[in-house]
């Protein structure tokens, strides 16, 4: 009888952390619009954060380290049932999570206006072009493109700041993007390629539909593109 | 009461949860905008007037989060806003990535300075002289400046002419915390019994209730001698218009 108990007590010990943990998820939450970022657009809301079990451990679950797996699992469990979002680990080595949205894209925007993140559209004019040349782009290319829309890498700017920082740090440590050096070049040069989490959140035909609206073309045009953004989509969910 | 607590949570509320959580308040208008949209697209449907029901299924999963959706009115405009709230006070919520320790404590000050003041207004003056008592790492001028710039524009806080007032998600969403830390030094409206930062006061001093400025605008509306509705004084204000 005092082992049955001393289970449940665990039981609700767990449920009680699985719940803080689901908590802390949402405080930390920063809200990106997945789409164009033009507001006319169809805004499919991606609500997702970088969180590592050394974060989760230390702030809340302090006393129950052995049983984080099962807090882990049912924390995914509330997110999907009452947030309709699927919690997903993209580095099993440091137990790095993030949150993507389970629900189904709506055929249209819905009737409120929500923030808009203009660094979501930086990220989106790199993937664009990244994925334009076949996934993998030299940085001077990149640099080039956003000097023609007024974003200057070496100068600070008025809403990115540190524009070289925030592309190579910032977007790299989200997994948005890989900036990685190409070796014997002098001087030193990278390449960009997606992250891993743009693979997982951003809709390729979501980028070849931007991109069209930005060279005037039909998407389709693109064949081989084209042709990607379709398989991608399909193997996305 | 039961049945619809006990009503499952659908897609169509998690879509709704999702925006909620996405901007800090929203009016009721778009609100009822929002609703009939989530159930439009997940093809459920839609009552009106059933809102209240809705909103009770998904804070009653929120319930055990310490979180709730609650309704509440501003002090400026009258009108109703809806706001996804956190309940609890503990170091979970200071792992809100939007503010450092420090500027929450500061915010903290600035919200014990506006509930102790006469009229809900603190000034920037008032503001920078009271980062001097902070126990968690001083904020200097330019980032106390730079923090009360981004409550703004996050909506805590309001700014008119230098002088810094609750925003109404500011209020909705802690007003448990007001309530629960200012007890005996709180004012309350007459009219609707919400909080009552920004407010008129019956210059009686044997009276001396508090009416917020849009529910004095309802209340007085066309009549011609306004007169308190406890002391039964002459209301010396003056009357807005209702928005």
């Amino acid at each position: 009888m005092r082992v049955v108990r001393a289970w449940l007590g665990k039981g609700v010990a767990i449920l009680r952390s699985s719940l803080k943990v689901t908590r802390s998820f949402i405080n930390s939450c920063r809200f990106l619009q997945n789409g164009s970022p033009d507001d006319t657009q169809e805004t499919v809301f991606r609500l997702s954060e970088l969180l590592s079990e050394q974060n989760l451990v230390k702030h809340v679950v302090k006393d129950y380290r052995n049983v984080y797996p099962e807090i882990m699992k049912r924390a995914a469990r509330t997110f999907e049932q009452v947030f309709g979002l699927k919690l997903v680990e993209i580095d099993s080595k440091h137990h790095t999570y993030i949150l993507i949205n389970n629900l189904e894209a709506a055929d249209r925007p819905p009737p409120v206006q929500c923030p808009a993140n203009p660094k979501l559209g930086l990220l989106f004019v790199i993937l664009g072009v990244t994925f334009m040349k076949g996934g993998v782009v030299r940085e001077n290319v990149i640099w080039n493109t956003l000097k023609k829309l007024r974003v200057d890498s070496g100068e600070k700017h008025e809403e990115f700041g540190d524009v070289k920082r925030l592309v190579t740090e910032e977007f790299v440590r989200q997994r948005y993007l890989e900036y990685v050096r190409i070796p014997h070049t002098e001087p030193m040069e990278h390449e960009f390629r997606w992250g891993q989490r743009a693979d997982m959140e951003v809709s390729k035909a979501k980028i070849l539909e931007f991109m069209g609206q930005l060279h005037e073309q039909d998407p389709q045009s693109w064949t081989q593109q084209f042709r990607e953004a379709q398989s991608s989509s399909s193997s996305q969910r | 009461m039961i049945s619809s607590m006990a009503r499952q949570m659908g897609d169509s509320h998690r879509r709704f949860l999702q925006t909620m959580m996405i901007n800090g308040i929203t009016d009721e208008h778009s609100v009822k905008a929002l609703y009939q949209y989530c159930c439009e697209v997940n093809k459920t449907p839609h009552v009106p007037d059933k809102l209240d029901e809705f909103i009770d299924t998904i804070n009653s999963k929120l319930q055990a989060m310490f979180m709730q959706i609650r309704k509440g009115m501003s002090e400026v405009d009258g009108h109703q806003y809806y706001v996804l709230v956190n309940m609890a006070e503990t170091n979970i919520t200071r792992m809100s990535s939007d503010y450092a320790d420090n500027e929450l404590e500061l915010f903290r000050k600035i919200v014990d300075l506006t509930v102790c003041s006469e009229n809900g207004k603190v000034s920037s003056t008032d503001i920078l002289n009271i980062t001097d008592t902070m126990t968690t790492k001083k904020l200097k001028k330019s980032e106390t400046e730079h923090l009360l710039s981004r409550l703004v524009q996050d909506k805590w806080l309001c700014e008119e002419r230098g002088e810094y007032t609750l925003s109404a998600r500011c209020i909705i969403e802690m007003e448990p915390y007001i309530r629960t830390m200012y007890q005996d030094h709180l004012k309350v409206c007459h009219i609707c019994h919400s909080l009552a930062f920004q407010c008129q006061i019956c210059e009686n001093p044997t009276c001396g209730i508090k009416i917020h400025n849009p529910c004095v605008a309802r209340y007085f509306k066309r009549r011609t001698e306004p007169r308190c509705p406890s002391c039964d004084d002459f209301w010396p204000h003056e009357i807005p218009e209702v928005r």
